[in-house]
């Protein structure tokens, strides 16, 4: 089930990226959501980083040529899912807040090192665009992916 | 207990020093222009093209379906401005006839294996498009099999794109002039008349989707609407490729020397396929 949740989000942000203007107000990052919604499927967090760690890195070679940038920044962020799914409970609501600070640390994190290391001159309301087109497909996406788990879990509780 | 949880803290101190320090050296080496993709990259790049063609294939035919839909609406407009531009096409193929004849001869007379203008064609389709937000980069659907080569300059029918930085074997990355790194330096001429100012491209703004040329002489008369196409001096991009129309000309703080507002021909939001171009070098 995560593993099937994990390659969907993963291919489905090559695939949208093509029918979504490239600056518009529309930045998938389903594999990052994917990320979130699977961590209440996991019984032993190790695993869970695992495999964080894999996606990231699979996310560098397949999309975007980084070694293992991302592997590591998933890592994080993984982290960061994990400390606030002690705090709040697992309901749509929550998930909502997790995922939305998740997508603001991401890319202000993302943003930050790139400024260091390359020549991009750093823009804050560059950075602030960036959030905001990425909440609102994300969000949508989210809201599918988390409702079709439910229902699943429910169904597999059923017939167990 | 208490040194046990102190020992904590500094090993995961320790450890988060480390793993700041690891990503910005790893991602401060991935982001070099030079670096060509080591095999594994290579592979996973070509694996992730096929996949991303056959799941996106059902997607796309309802997408062309949409798009069909759509331009069947207003097909009969289309139809009388392509009659009216249909009439002028024999005159400017004779035309464009004649120049390749004078052309060749003038080739031939100054014993010329190339000029800047000569290029090869590749078209392509675009794979994935800015994943990652920052990169502005797009991957196509032909690699180094396919005769793809770094550096080369990428177009759509409207205009430049940008230039293709990274090879694998059956795709490659394009990286966009909208990227900072990218619109840098690059040299163009702004048609005036029957003569043409030289100036170089020194930023692109994404909001306004225009470029801004400096290094232009003040006592230049340009006007608005002029074609601005690249020079083909330097090793990137060859002759002749638009880039786009003046919008408005200021001038430097210094009143030195004219800065040109450019508006950008194409729409870098949406690019489905492009063409690859090769500079013929002998």
């Amino acid at each position: 089930m995560k593993v099937i949740i994990l390659i969907i989000s993963f291919l489905l942000e090559g695939v949208i990226s093509n029918f979504v203007s490239i600056n518009g107000f529309m930045a998938p990052l389903f594999t990052l959501v994917s990320l979130i919604v699977i961590y209440p499927l996991f019984d032993d967090v190790s695993e869970y980083y695992k495999y964080v760690f894999v996606t990231g890195l699979v996310y560098d070679l397949f999309y975007t040529d980084t070694i293992i940038f991302h592997a590591i920044i998933f890592c994080f962020m993984a982290f960061i899912i994990t400390r606030m799914n002690l705090v709040l409970s697992d309901n749509y609501i929550n998930f909502l807040i997790i995922m939305a600070i998740c997508i603001l640390i991401y890319r202000t994190f993302t943003y930050s090192l790139l400024v260091l290391v390359s020549s991009v001159s750093f823009s804050f309301i560059a950075l602030i665009l960036s959030i905001l087109k990425s909440l609102i497909i994300n969000l949508i996406y989210s809201a599918i992916l988390f409702f079709v788990l439910k229902k699943v879990r429910k169904k597999s509780k059923c017939s167990l | 207990m208490y040194n046990k949880r102190r020992f904590n803290k500094r090993y995961l101190f320790i450890l988060v020093v480390v793993a700041i320090a690891l990503v910005l050296v790893v991602l401060a080496a991935s982001l070099k222009e030079e670096r060509d993709l080591n095999p594994v990259e290579k592979v996973a790049k070509d694996t992730i093209t096929v996949v991303l063609k056959v799941v996106s294939a059902p997607f796309n035919f309802v997408k062309d379906k949409i798009d069909e839909a759509i331009e069947k609406n207003n097909i009969y407009e289309k139809y009388k401005e392509l009659q009216n531009k249909e009439e002028q096409v024999d005159s400017v193929i004779s035309q464009n006839e004649n120049l390749k004849n004078e052309i060749s001869k003038l080739k031939d007379t100054l014993e010329l294996n190339t000029i800047l203008s000569d290029k090869v064609y590749l078209n392509a389709t675009v794979v994935s498009r800015n994943i990652g937000y920052w990169y502005d980069e797009i991957t196509i659907d032909k690699g180094s099999k396919n005769g793809i080569e770094k550096g080369m300059a990428v177009v759509t029918p409207k205009g430049l794109i940008g230039q293709i930085t990274k090879v694998s074997n059956y795709s490659s990355t394009v990286k966009l002039l909208s990227n900072e790194n990218m619109s840098d330096k690059i040299s163009v001429k702004i048609n005036i008349g029957d003569d043409y100012v030289y100036g170089l491209i020194s930023k692109y703004d994404s909001k306004t989707n225009t470029y801004t040329v400096e290094g232009i002489s003040e006592n230049v008369d340009i006007t608005e609407g002029a074609d601005v196409v690249t020079t083909g001096m330097g090793t990137i991009f060859p002759s002749g490729l638009m880039v786009g129309k003046v919008k408005g000309v200021t001038t430097d703080n210094f009143d030195l020397s004219k800065v040109v507002e450019v508006e950008a021909s194409v729409d870098f939001d949406d690019l489905d396929y492009v063409t690859v171009l090769k500079r013929k070098t002998e």
